[in-house]
């Protein structure tokens, strides 16, 4: 009952503001609000319970286990960050006359849709219901990222819709050919009929055609490269607590789809080639990013691209397995929480600046003291420099394929340390210097500092100590994963 | 259903794939939407004829939401939009010349049709015959959103995609529940009503249906 009611919570919020007048809009952040901490509270307790063995359902269709329960987290206590900032974000902007009451109301209904679409898609138990879910966040979100009615932004969005949609409908069909091809055909609709099925009949090389699908399709929406064109444009143009949400988890969200029918092709026995799959793509997307990253001019298409290399060392580390698989699914934790500080701190430079070019953002330290320091520090803690969780995330997916991939483990070490040069020459640029003439120093408003001091808090509390529930379910997860 | 197949079958599903090539060849978006609705309706009648042959009645419910939402509802709002906006009603250039356009089609056609489908001989050979037919047609609509230029095309060009993966998992006998393959509808129509406000905003913001104008992102 809790994981329905943590699924509907941002749906009701959605309603609410759907049928209240924009003027309330006090009501409608509170609403939101009240959702988002809701669906948190309710994915605390599911993890609490799946850490104790139990697994979480409602009905057939929904089920999560220890990696829905890992995934549920994440996304519900982004959400809830993301929830807070926008109310400090839109206000702001609302006084500065950019965007109306009617707007603020779209925000919230399509934001709320949004994180009822993501929380769906983690929690379901039918590979179609997923992707329903799935497909709906791109239909949630396209709005979003031409919130701002410019043609770049509406370019954007279209460049979304249709790449995102064309991946999907391949997901799809990868779906389709996974239920069809199992000899006997698949008991079931949910994840464990069908991995049964493949496992009893189900040819490895039939497997391998279908989930080539999948992992284009749905490697579409992950942002890997090279189906990763949409990814910078959507996520610079968004407001930036929506970046946050589709950088920080979104791609999580879509990376879960992935996992799950990679499962489906081991035990077709074609995990080979799951492993070879996620390299490729693994290899490709840290390689672009960091050669990308270092000529970038705009800040928030710098985190963009910083989401697609990070998607590629995730897929290394499910690639090299065993305590790869671990550490690519903490760093699935440790890259939401600091992508989605620094979209948010992005939002509070992009505020006071008025502008996402790196060059027009100088003497940030002297202009937003709090955002400048949490900013530069994410940057740090996401490049993996000790004594952050991120440095330990990294090293153990690359000690885990050290030995099986020499190679590729020394060329990911250049490369990073390309990402980190790249990052560092951009960020050093904003963060010193004279601040520009028009721009007063000082934070907009409390409720766009609050959250980034959370989310800086909780990461470096999850660096140091990781609470036992937390690491039973990431255990039980990654036996999931490898098995 | 495995081992034969009404010929009324094979033959919704052939027109269905020629439907598709014809729109690699009209310049018309009136008559795209046309093609679009004719296949849509082809799609409706193979969902009726496996329902009644199989006497499955969730078929028939998916055959009547399918006409409603693909053969009514799409293609009302296309073609108030052909009407509301100037010069909306010619489609913008191809890629590729027509007869480059036939060449590639027939070369999807073989591949379709060549030994890389062989694996998926878990399916009888009418099946694989079938599958083949709807491969192509998958892989013809992939190809009309890569080879235009308009914003009108690649929505049909997206629709049509969608409609080929329909036959196909109907073909092949993909079963999922009925409230899953109503999500999925609804998901469609959804999405067929994002597509049009775009339509809109696009040709509001670049006085224009064609993807040559979008330019703004290289230009920041």
């Amino acid at each position: 009952m809790i994981l329905a009611f943590l699924i509907i919570a941002p749906l009701l919020a959605a309603i609410i503001a759907l049928v209240l007048r924009p003027r309330q809009r006090t009501i409608i952040e509170g609403s939101a609000f009240a959702a988002q901490l809701i669906s948190f509270l309710g994915a605390v307790n599911i993890l609490f319970a799946v850490a104790a063995g139990e697994t979480a359902v409602f009905g057939s269709w929904l089920r999560v286990d220890a990696l829905g329960a890992w995934f549920l987290l994440i996304v519900s206590f982004i959400g809830l960050m993301s929830v807070i900032h926008s109310i400090g974000y839109l206000r702001e902007e609302v006084r500065k006359g950019i965007i109306g009451f009617k707007r603020v109301r779209q925000y919230y209904i399509l934001f709320s849709i949004f994180l009822f679409a993501m929380l769906l898609a983690v929690s379901a138990d039918y590979p179609i219901l997923m992707w329903i879910a799935i497909e709906a966040t791109t239909l949630s979100t396209v709005f979003l990222i031409s919130f701002y009615n410019k043609p770049s932004a509406t370019e954007a969005a279209w460049k979304y819709l249709m790449l995102n949609s064309l991946g999907l409908l391949l997901g799809l069909l990868g779906v389709m050919l996974f239920f069809s091809l199992s000899e006997g055909g698949v008991s079931g609709f949910d994840w464990e009929s069908l991995r049964l099925a493949a496992g009893a009949t189900l040819s490895p090389v039939a497997a391998k055609i279908a989930f080539a699908c999948i992992l284009v399709g749905y490697g579409t929406k992950v942002g890997f490269a090279p189906m990763h064109t949409w990814l910078p444009d959507g996520h610079s143009k968004a407001p930036s607590p929506i970046s946050a949400l589709m950088s920080g988890v979104l791609l999580n969200v879509a990376f879960l789809a992935i996992l799950r029918f990679s499962g489906i092709v081991k035990a077709a026995g074609a995990g080979d080639f799951v492993i070879q799959a996620f390299l490729f793509f693994g290899v490709f997307s840290v390689a672009l990013s960091a050669f990308i990253m270092f000529v970038q001019k705009n800040y928030k298409r710098l985190l963009a691209y910083s989401s697609i290399d990070n998607m590629g060392i995730l897929a290394l580390g499910f690639a090299f397995g065993g305590i790869g698989t671990f550490a690519a699914l903490l760093h699935t934790l440790y890259h939401s929480l600091l992508k989605s500080l620094l979209f948010l701190s992005a939002g509070n430079i992009f505020m006071k600046y008025e502008s996402t070019k790196i060059a027009k953002v100088r003497g940030l330290f002297r202009a937003l003291p709090a955002t400048s320091i949490i900013f530069f520090g994410g940057f740090i803690a996401l490049s993996g420099l000790p004594p952050f969780g991120v440095f330990m995330s990294k090293m153990l997916i690359l000690t885990a394929g050290f030995q099986s991939h020499p190679i590729i483990v020394s060329s990911v070490l250049i490369l990073l340390a390309v990402v980190f040069f790249g990052f560092f020459r951009h960020v050093s640029e904003m963060f010193f210097g004279k601040v520009p003439e028009g721009v007063v120093p000082g934070e907009s408003n409390a409720l766009t500092v609050v959250p980034i001091v959370i989310l800086a808090i909780v990461f470096i509390a999850l660096s140091i100590s990781f609470p036992a529930p937390l690491r039973m379910v990431l255990d039980q997860a990654t036996v999931l994963i490898n098995k | 259903m495995e081992t034969t197949f009404p010929s009324i079958v094979l033959l919704l599903d052939g027109f269905s794939f020629l439907l598709a090539i014809l729109m690699h060849l009209t310049r018309r978006n009136a008559n795209l939407v046309r093609l679009y609705l004719i296949q849509s309706l082809f799609l409706a009648a193979l969902l009726i004829v496996l329902g009644f042959s199989l006497g499955e009645k969730s078929l028939l419910w998916m055959a009547l939401l399918t006409f409603f939402v693909k053969a009514v509802i799409a293609p009302v709002f296309f073609f108030r939009v052909l009407r509301k906006i100037p010069g909306a009603e010619i489609s913008a250039t191809n890629y590729l010349s027509t007869p480059l356009t036939l060449i590639v089609i027939m070369a999807l056609v073989v591949l379709s049709y060549s030994k890389i489908i062989i694996p998926l001989g878990v399916l009888s050979p009418e099946m694989l015959g079938l599958f083949s037919l709807n491969l192509s047609m998958v892989l013809t609509s992939i190809f009309l959103l890569i080879n235009r230029r308009g914003i009108f095309t690649q929505i049909v060009g997206i629709l049509c995609l969608e409609n080929s993966i329909v036959f196909l998992s109907t073909i092949i006998g993909v079963k999922q529940p009925v409230g899953l393959e109503i999500g999925m509808l609804f998901d469609i129509a959804l999405w067929i009503v994002v597509a049009i406000v775009f339509i809109s905003m696009i040709h509001t913001q670049f006085g224009t249906l064609s993807t040559a104008p979008l330019k703004k992102l290289t230009e920041e």
